[in-house]
């Protein structure tokens, strides 16, 4: 209960645009968001880039909008959603689609150092990751949500718009299918 | 593979090394941006994370029902009842805050909201009082008060600006409520003053702060332009100047406020209904008045007068150079001149490229009474009215002749008695 006043209380702050508040909020955020960015667009420079434009963006809405943010993490996570949803709408940038879906990342996974490394340190985790590949973009977002950026049902519903419901069968159901598909990679191998 | 496996693979996929540098500049960059682009600096009209759960909380009746219910059965309703007579530091005090919590959160109507703010305003004030009565008054529970007397006020101005004619409320209604609050605001001054004369020299100060800035009326100059911004109430502020919307000039008169930027049109047919005379008839005055031709046309605008006088006013101003002019003050209904003023205009920006915003600050002049008179301290009046009837005549018409004052100053030793007053 302390937590969740402290937490209100927090965004009071940020909602009446509090400077130090926010920049406390930018130190705690900018490197989840990162991740998050430099996981799904795997490139660095890209995610960096996208991180910041979350905080810009956020601070915008914040002196412009007669609306107050009600739940902090759902909000950064969606203008990050919808940021990188943008960058690949772009023409030139390429786009992870939906008939095939391990398109841009596996291409990525050849020239990227970072995937590289990751494949070297630990083939399990690579497994994983090749079998998230395997899912739809829906269902990629769904799990990188809940189990990569740690978001609640709730917070992951008002980010994608779904219900809570929907997002929560959702879950279940990526969830299912990716052991299916990452036990399928054992049997391969 | 299990799930709980590859949930924790997933988690291992978080180790992604983060750039300190690129988060330190990152966070320069943000602050750069965020001094740019400032925040609107206006309290009340932020939001208040209190007023938020309280509007959640009441979308959701199931449970406030059921806190309701068992809170009831617990303590009996007398408790609320018994909280109203509370006093800060009582036991009760906060279920006495969490009701009025509950009843600003509850109240919709526009008006209404003013009114309760008003009666909220006027019970922090009894509380101390009632403090004082009882010895029980300290420094930091008067500062407190005076505080929450402070906002609930000007969140009453606030929700007053806000309140839109084009709906349900109608204009004279809106005009009636800006009165109340200038009438219950008057009465708090004096009130204040009388918990002032019980007061110790502790927080004698902080009261005699709030009274003075209660009663310098700068609560009024909200409430006018907040009657000003009603579309439909032309009639407070009326400007048939050649000044149009094109200039974003705010023209200040002492206790007026005025945007010029009300468009001429609809001003003419709303000016009949207001029995005033017209602006041929005020610039007629103003001439006879002796107001300088000056080196354009003169302006002309139809205001509603807050302060002492209550009533319309035709405000008709030369421009005797690029810098400065004069102001002549008419009663919109007798005619008769009220004052001739200096202004000055104060150009505030330096880039030519962007309409410079202009603040027109008047001097007041005044006729030639008490200039010498030096009052004992126990002879000082409440308050000088400076406010004055009419002007000098003998105005030169080129403006450069000098002007008879009278004087607005203080007595000397009466700075802490005695007030102005328009």
């Amino acid at each position: 209960m302390k937590a969740y006043f402290q937490e209100k209380q927090i965004l009071a702050k940020i909602n009446q645009g509090d400077e130090d508040t926010f920049l406390k909020m930018y130190n705690y955020y900018a490197p989840r968001l990162f991740k998050h960015a430099c996981f799904r667009l795997g490139s660095r420079e890209q995610a960096e880039d996208m991180a910041q434009q979350v905080f810009y963006k956020t601070w915008q809405y914040i002196i412009n909008s007669e609306h107050k943010i009600d739940n902090l993490n759902a909000f950064l996570y969606k203008t990050l959603n919808n940021l990188i949803a943008d960058y690949y709408r772009r023409p030139g940038n390429e786009n992870i689609s939906l008939d095939n879906p391990s398109n841009g990342l596996e291409e990525k996974l050849s020239v990227e150092p970072l995937y590289e490394e990751a494949i070297d340190q630990d083939l399990e985790k690579n497994k994983v990751r090749e079998s998230l590949k395997q899912l739809t973009v829906d269902q990629q977002k769904l799990i990188i949500w809940r189990y990569f950026d740690d978001l609640s049902v709730s917070e992951i519903a008002k980010v994608s718009g779904k219900s809570f419901n929907a997002v929560y069968v959702g879950i279940h159901r990526s969830l299912k299918e990716l052991k299916k598909v990452t036990n399928e990679v054992y049997e391969k191998i | 593979m299990k799930k709980f496996r590859i949930i924790e693979n997933i988690n291992k996929l978080k180790e992604i090394s983060v750039n300190s540098e690129w988060i330190n500049n990152g966070q320069k960059n943000l602050q750069n941006f965020m001094a740019e682009n400032p925040v609107r600096n206006f309290e009340p009209d932020r939001h208040n994370w209190q007023e938020g759960i309280f509007k959640k909380l009441i979308l959701k009746p199931m449970p406030i029902a059921i806190i309701a219910i068992i809170a009831s059965l617990i303590t009996g309703s007398g408790v609320v009842t018994a909280s109203q007579n509370s006093l800060p530091t009582d036991r009760l005090y906060p279920v006495k805050l969490i009701m009025e919590k509950v009843e600003e959160a509850t109240t919709f109507d526009k008006i209404k909201k003013v009114e309760l703010q008003t009666k909220l305003a006027t019970n922090r004030l009894e509380e101390i009082k009632q403090l004082q009565l009882q010895g029980r008054a300290t420094k930091i529970i008067v500062e407190n008060n005076l505080q929450k007397y402070q906002s609930n006020l000007t969140k009453a101005q606030v929700y007053l600006a806000n309140i839109n004619t084009d709906k349900a409320i109608s204009w004279p209604k809106v005009i009636e409520v800006s009165k109340n609050l200038e009438k219950d605001i008057n009465s708090q001054g004096s009130f204040i003053a009388t918990i002032e004369a019980g007061a110790p020299v502790e927080y004698k100060t902080v009261l005699s702060q709030k009274r003075e800035s209660v009663l310098a009326g700068s609560p009024a100059i909200p409430i006018l332009s907040a009657v000003s911004t009603v579309p439909s109430v032309v009639s407070t502020v009326i400007n048939t100047s050649s000044i149009t919307a094109e200039t974003p000039t705010t023209l200040s008169i002492p206790a007026i406020s005025i945007p010029l930027t009300v468009s001429s049109s609809s001003i003419t047919s709303d000016q009949s209904r207001l029995d005033v005379i017209s602006k041929d008839q005020a610039l007629e005055i103003a001439k006879k008045s002796g107001l300088a031709k000056g080196t354009k046309e003169w302006t002309a605008g139809l205001y509603w007068y807050y302060g002492k006088i209550n009533n319309y006013v035709w405000a008709i101003s030369n421009n005797l150079s690029e810098f400065n002019g004069q102001t002549v003050i008419i009663n919109a209904k007798s005619g008769e001149v009220y004052q001739i003023s200096d202004y000055q205009v104060i150009n505030n920006s330096t880039t030519p490229s962007v309409k410079p915003p202009i603040t027109v600050t008047p001097i007041i002049t005044l006729p030639p009474t008490q200039t010498s008179i030096t009052p004992k301290p126990d002879n000082c009046p409440e308050y000088i009215n400076c406010m004055p009837g009419i002007i000098k005549t003998s105005l030169d018409i080129n403006g450069s002749g000098e002007v008879a004052t009278s004087s607005c100053q203080i007595p000397i030793g009466c700075e802490k008695i005695t007030k102005i007053a328009y």
